[in-house]
């Protein structure tokens, strides 16, 4: 029994030994404890609290702050509890993503992040692959939409698909409402043409943001060329000058886009001019020799009906 | 005094005139040139720009698989060249502290916000291991979106005694401007 004691008190002494020897070689390391708001918007203020464990005050702790491609560095000193705070005014955190907090104390670091997310719509540029497309539902062009908050963010517009439409006018009055793809940072949208010719105006309007643009839906390409002479019968005197005049209309009636050239065929030779709201007009002497000549204007694949023209050295009747 | 001496005189002074003129008019025009060749815009005219492309251990692609449209081989070596000098840029802004060429690379609000960020000389920044994902490409091949996931990049500073390496996953809009790709937004997303 004597031995039994002397054991179990030989054993206690021993782990009394060795739990103080190793309370004194190992004084724990403070560690730090960061808090933040898990997000915030983007430009608010917001405060960080500091914690450190071991409850030392007067203890300095330098501090970087992250926030997209901009960094800060503050060096914040514990109060009563080993607790800091560092208020980080309006203004300051303006870059959307997620950001990182960066602490260190002696060896120990620690990170935190923040999500920083992107305010209301404030800015947006609208763009077009094309300044002009043809009319009549022929062609297309595509509308790109840069929004971005006040401090330059790009928006992300997913899951707001009701909201971030394009408000376009067609020439002809008709009016749609064309909901955008969302990527972040960029919206966009086919629009395909509608209607005759004219202007095609585009606005798009998000929270505080707005942007409008402008495409010219233009006419196609000459399908009718009219042409007419005068005058028909013309003396061979060498007074008077021949006046040949073309109207070119696409298929839908509509006059040609200015500056289609129309070419014109008198006999063996030819002249160009181009048109001005569909007409084209060429001034040209009469031939010198007397007869009956053929004319003929033509625009890209149309021809207009062949003309005659008389060239005498009598009378016109 | 005769008049091959005056003659020899004028030649004396012409000569004294003369060299001296030529010489700073030489260094002017020497020195106009280099200015032109180390301040102008490097993608201007009097400085030419080269496609230099990015080795695949600084920027690769890893997906061109496109909304909009698909990109063609030129397309893709201009992003991923002006992309990377984009923050080749950045990193020189901040060794040099001189941000006059950053608005070759960025522009827009992107710009905004870098020249905002204040590059200094009192940090140097390295970036790396940029993997490219390009997620829109506009018809024309002027705009386009594009994520870089999990780059590299370190900030250090012997002046404040820091020194800190992160990754990051970044979203951009690139516009292509005057011929030249320009990163014009951009978020980022630090990791730990």
């Amino acid at each position: 029994m004597t031995w039994m004691r002397r054991f179990i008190l030989l054993s206690i002494v021993l782990l009394c030994v060795v739990l103080s020897a190793r309370a004194q070689t190992s004084t724990p390391s403070p560690s730090i404890v960061l808090d933040a708001p898990d997000t915030i918007g983007a430009g608010e203020a917001w405060s960080l609290y500091v914690n450190l464990t071991s409850g030392e005050a007067g203890m300095s702790i330098p501090i970087v702050l992250l926030n997209g491609l901009s960094q800060t560095m503050q060096t914040v000193i514990t109060g009563t509890g080993g607790i800091a705070r560092w208020d980080i005014p309006a203004g300051m955190t303006t870059q959307s993503g997620r950001s990182m907090i960066i602490a260190r104390y002696g060896d120990v670091e620690v990170r935190r992040t923040i999500r920083v997310r992107a305010g209301q719509a404030a800015q947006a540029d609208l763009l077009t692959t094309t300044n002009s497309m043809t009319a009549y539902g022929d062609s297309r062009a595509m509308l790109i939409g840069l929004i971005r908050d006040a401090y330059g963010n790009p928006m992300d517009l997913r899951g707001r698909d009701n909201e971030a439409l394009l408000d376009i006018r067609f020439p002809n009055g008709d009016k749609r409402a064309l909901p955008l793809t969302s990527e972040i940072g960029l919206a966009w949208a086919w629009v395909d043409s509608l209607g005759g010719p004219g202007r095609v105006r585009v606005q798009f309007s998000l929270d505080q943001a707005t942007a409008a643009i402008e495409i010219q839906q233009m006419p196609g390409t000459a399908r009718t060329v009219t042409l007419t002479l005068s005058p028909p019968c013309i003396l061979n005197d060498g007074r008077d000058l021949l006046r040949l005049t073309t109207d070119s209309v696409d298929e839908h009636g509509n006059s040609v886009v200015d500056g289609t050239l129309v070419g014109f065929t008198l006999g063996t030779g030819e002249g160009y001019a181009s048109t001005t709201d569909g007409r084209a007009v060429l001034t040209i002497p009469p031939p010198a020799m007397i007869g009956l000549y053929r004319l003929v204007a033509w625009s890209g694949d149309a021809a207009s009906v062949p003309v005659w023209l008389q060239v005498t050295d009598e009378t016109c009747s | 005094m005769s008049k091959n001496r005056a003659k020899f005189i004028l030649f004396i002074t012409a000569l004294l005139i003369g060299i001296p003129a030529s010489l700073i008019g030489f260094l002017m025009l020497n020195s106009f040139i280099a200015a032109f060749n180390s301040g102008a815009d490097p993608a201007s005219i009097f400085r030419g720009h080269r496609l230099i492309l990015p080795t695949e251990d600084q920027a690769q692609w890893m997906s061109t698989d496109a909304a909009g449209t698909q990109p063609n081989q030129n397309t893709l070596e201009n992003l991923i060249s002006a992309y990377w000098f984009g923050w080749e840029a950045l990193a020189r802004a901040y060794q040099t502290g001189d941000s006059a060429n950053l608005p070759t690379y960025w522009a827009g609000a992107a710009l905004d916000q870098v020249q905002a960020a204040g590059p200094s000389s009192s940090m140097s920044f390295v970036h790396n291991r940029h993997r490219l994902y390009l997620r829109f490409l506009s018809e024309d091949m002027t705009v386009a979106v594009m994520d870089d996931v999990g780059f590299h990049f370190q900030y250090s500073s012997i002046q404040q005694g820091v020194e800190f390496t992160l990754s990051a996953n970044a979203t951009l809009v690139l516009t292509l401007d005057n011929g030249f790709w320009r990163i014009r937004e951009y978020t980022i997303d630090l990791m730990r």
